[in-house]
């Protein structure tokens, strides 16, 4: 019981992760119709700011705030240099452009940071587990379960409640018709990248703290899971992408906690099956809509 | 009030709208009328700068070509798009208040929100309820009550009767009317040629992206040349 | 090339080789090194070349190896990647190297080294550990690190002085070092009557680890030791994450965690004892090397990846001035019969008998407020060494 327990918070902890993500990616993808490959590179630059400002003594809050807009400045650059210029072009040229931003980053990490993983280190209140009755429960873990669940109903009340809430979700619907009510498209799109590093941000903070260290290349797997995420919970869909990245860290841990050793080594293969087996029941993923009345 | 001269759009090779020249004057009800295809929606895209043309457009005398939709909104003139676009996932009133995104200051938008109402009284009844739950007819005026949400100046409609079921066609029209008689100008395209011109002061014919026929709607209503546009291109 | 060129580069070949029968003592011997200078091998092939550059450097101020044969050495960079590794490695070979230096992984050494096998010239492995090395490549592939089975013995051995009697272990397939390492630990555990209670698997690609803590959390009854060869970015992902479940179990790890990560990470890493290469006692060897690295490369980096370069150098010099030859079998046999060669790590290093895997001390150290402190340097019982 107390395992079934725990590894349900591992499976929310990590899907929590995957969801911020993927709600990332699928919030630029519904407004650009970008796929930006890039999005893991605003993981690693949130978690390279953390780095430093903890290696330069400055507060320990103070570097989680500086990592945070570390994260949120370098998106809206990557938007005004990099995908505003190729905003009106095929959906193929975003996608490269994306890919060449995530190969120049990368390599930038490389020659001018290091390119070996740097590590870490948590002040010690974060470290060590909580008792929660007959359970023990990691201190970051649980940290991170209440930060990304704070997080998700702080965006939900912005959806609902705020005009840029609203505009995004209209202009993830339709956009054309978004800036026929007079909205800035810039803004939308600023906007969108905005939020998106936000979130890759938070991501970083947790990932960082649960791994103990940051390399160039650290982006790139997270976000290929989130992006998985996005396509199982229907590409487009904001929703449908936070419960894509739900379900697929709650495959991974079930697997890893049930499958024989024998098994194991497969754990991969056998979760994109599971993927694969719900996209053939639902073509257009959890939420996914079928477009309609768009030319 | 709007001039336009001169209007070219191409997508690719093809060309769309072929010089296209028309003129609205203040308080007037004008119907841009022809066949599919004939370049009506293109003409309405290219005024809102949703694509790329050449030639002149001027609101007032400022001229809009090569702005930005968003800007053009902000000067004063909407469009409410063809197929209605309401936003479906979005409530009738997260609707309504995009609409009136542009509206700076709290009490015109909330003035604003009581003269749609008081126009559309259906919407404020359903204003909690998502916009793709309501029917054809009421999302068409959902979309017309978001475009005045805005304030403007000079209204386009793009096809406001299609896929609407007759009733529903007749209430739309009365609508446009009641809009026409509170003195907002309007740019109206659309296919059914009688219903159209029954309510409009003048029209243009547009067949093949060029402006085949234009005069005021009497003289339109009864021109065999008009029923020839159509019935030439329908058989 | 025109054929301008070509005559001059003849004639210039000709010369050269004149020069070198008249001198009879201004032969180049070629050293290459297929190096992973960018990517992730970049940290530890960097400090690779540069402890190779000083053996290099320091045998060409006493006029070469046995004092007629100055060191030319020629790095490439095969970017981290094993097929590129192949290509440089053939470029080696075509500019007539007579020993090569493979990349710190197993799979870029192979492709590389199948090659230089090929061309019959001699090669070794400065970083991997992995005592099948040699066989699979062929009999001029030599190892020089301390061998994974004799990491696992020494490790084996100390838990079992520890009073360890049961171990949770954690290995990875996908890698010959996090598989092999692990499995040689089991055996030399379980033959001295040590139990295994169970062994969890990561993947390569493998980030969190919250089901295997969970799984170790809940195991009854507790191990006294978790043992692994996970390396960065796997070992600081695990070792965080246990210590942050508030699971205590004493960890073993092994020479892939001798880097600067490990020693960064904090409280979580205090108290792992892990096997390595050699430690720079105050007044060794060693230390000296380490101090004399920074003077010259400007950072002190205590990790046995630079004195591993520097002993390759010598090992081959050592190989040449034996043979009397720049021939690839000559220095290879030579290179075979060394024995009790004095290593810059401390530790001596034998070649003879031992199928191309040196036999040479382990270290252990433990982390201690983000030092390693040292434990023991032992050569292992080689009774209780597991055949590779």
């Amino acid at each position: 019981m107390d395992i079934l327990i725990q590894n349900l918070i591992n499976a929310l902890a990590l899907g929590g992760t995957y969801a911020l993500l993927a709600l990332g990616l699928a919030l630029v993808f519904s407004i650009m119709g970008l796929i930006n490959l890039a999005h893991g590179e605003l993981m690693t630059i949130g978690a390279y700011a953390l780095y430093f400002m903890i290696l330069w003594a400055f507060p320990f809050w103070l570097a989680l705030v500086g990592a945070l807009l570390c994260a949120v400045v370098a998106a809206v650059l990557m938007e005004r240099v990099a995908f505003r210029p190729v905003r009106d072009a095929s959906m193929a040229t975003m996608l490269l452009t994306s890919f060449a931003v995530s190969a120049i980053l990368q390599v930038a990490y490389q020659n001018l940071i290091s390119p070996r993983p740097l590590p870490v280190a948590m002040p010690s209140f974060l470290g060590g587990a909580v008792e929660i009755g007959s359970l023990q429960v990691g201190m970051i873990q649980l940290l991170a379960l209440g930060c990304t669940a704070a997080l998700l109903l702080l965006l939900v009340w912005v959806f609902r409640y705020t005009a840029f809430g609203v505009a995004m979700r209209a202009a993830a619907e339709d956009f054309d018709t978004t800036r026929l009510m007079g909205i800035r498209a810039n803004a939308l799109f600023a906007g969108a990248f905005a939020l998106s590093g936000l979130l890759a941000g938070v991501a970083a903070l947790f990932w960082v703290a649960q791994r103990g260290s940051v390399d160039p290349l650290m982006g790139f797997l997270p976000v290929l899971k989130a992006f998985i995420a996005v396509i199982v919970g229907g590409l487009g869909s904001l929703v449908g992408a936070v419960a894509g990245g739900f379900l697929l860290g709650a495959i991974e841990i079930a697997l890893r906690a049930l499958l024989p050793s024998d098994l194991l080594p497969y754990r991969d293969a056998l979760s994109l099956l599971l993927i694969i087996l719900v996209l053939l029941v639902r073509p257009q993923g959890l939420m996914g809509r079928r477009r309609e009345g768009v030319r | 009030m709007l001039s336009v001269s001169g209007l070219t759009v191409s997508y690719g090779a093809v060309l769309a709208l072929r010089g296209v020249s028309l003129e609205v004057g203040r308080g007037e009800l004008v119907a841009l009328l022809g066949p599919n295809g004939a370049g009506k929606t293109s003409t309405l895209g290219a005024l809102m700068g949703l694509c790329r043309a050449g030639g002149a457009v001027c609101l007032d005398g400022e001229a809009l070509l090569g702005r930005a939709p968003e800007k053009i909104v902000r000067l004063g003139m909407t469009l409410v798009p063809e197929g209605r676009r309401v936003f479906g996932g979005l409530t009738v009133e997260e609707n309504l208040r995009l609409g009136g995104a542009v509206q700076r200051d709290e009490a015109a938008r909330r003035r604003q929100y009581a003269e749609v109402y008081a126009l559309f009284p259906v919407l404020e009844e359903r204003s909690g309820q998502l916009a793709g739950s309501l029917s054809g007819g009421e999302q068409q005026q959902l979309a017309i009550a978001r475009a005045l949400m805005s304030g403007p100046r000079l209204l386009l409609l793009d096809e406001p009767s299609l896929g609407l079921a007759p009733k529903v066609v007749d209430t739309i029209f009365g609508l446009i009317d009641r809009l026409r008689a509170s003195g907002l100008t309007i740019l109206l395209v659309e296919q059914n040629v009688d219903r159209s011109l029954e309510i409009a002061d003048r029209g243009y014919v547009l067949v093949g992206g060029e402006i085949v026929l234009a005069g005021t709607a009497g003289e339109l209503l009864q021109s065999q040349d008009v029923q020839r546009a159509y019935l030439g291109l329908a058989s | 090339m025109s054929l301008k060129n070509a005559l001059a580069a003849a004639a210039v070949a000709a010369t050269a080789v004149g020069g070198a029968g008249a001198a009879g003592a201004q032969e180049q011997v070629r050293i290459g090194f297929a190096a992973g200078l960018t990517g992730y091998l970049a940290f530890f092939d960097g400090m690779v070349r540069n402890g190779a550059q000083m053996a290099v450097d320091e045998i060409n101020a006493q006029g070469g190896i046995a004092g007629q044969w100055p060191i030319e050495f020629i790095v490439r960079d095969m970017r981290s990647d094993a097929a590129a590794a192949a290509v440089v490695a053939r470029e080696l070979v075509a500019a007539d190297i007579h020993a090569m230096i493979t990349p710190c992984d197993v799979d870029p050494a192979i492709a590389a080294g199948q090659l230089a096998q090929a061309a019959e010239i001699p090669m070794m492995s400065p970083c991997a550990s992995t005592p099948t090395l040699p066989g699979q490549v062929g009999p001029y592939m030599f190892n020089l690190k301390t061998a994974d089975n004799l990491q696992a013995t020494v490790l084996s051995e100390f838990a079992h002085e520890q009073g360890y009697e049961t171990a949770y272990v954690l290995l990875s397939p996908d890698t010959p070092y996090t598989d092999l390492l692990p499995r040689y630990f089991i055996q030399a555990f379980e033959a001295s009557g040590g139990e295994v209670l169970e062994v969890g698997t990561y993947g390569w690609d493998q980030q969190d680890f919250s089901a295997e803590v969970t799984a170790i959390a809940n195991m009854e009854p507790q191990p006294d030791v978790i043992m692994t060869s996970a390396y960065e970015p796997h070992f600081p992902a695990f070792i965080t994450q246990l210590r942050n479940a508030g699971v205590e179990i004493p960890v073993l790890g092994s020479d892939g965690i001798d880097s600067p990560t490990t020693l960064g990470l904090g409280e979580v890493a205090e108290g792992v004892v892990f096997s390595m290469a050699g430690y720079p006692a105050e007044g060794s060897e060693l230390e000296a090397f380490y101090r004399d690295y920074e003077e010259r490369f400007g950072e002190y980096l205590p990790f046995a990846f630079s004195a591993s370069g520097y002993e390759a150098i010598m090992l081959f010099a050592e190989a040449i001035e034996q043979a009397g030859s720049l021939e690839g079998p000559a220095i290879r046999d030579a290179l075979d019969r060394i024995a009790d060669f004095p290593g810059v790590t401390g530790t001596e290093i034998t070649y003879e008998g031992q199928n191309r895997v040196a036999l040479r001390d382990v270290t252990l150290v433990r982390v201690e407020g983000g030092q390693q402190v040292f434990l023991r340097q032992v050569a292992p019982d080689p009774a209780e060494v597991p055949e590779p």
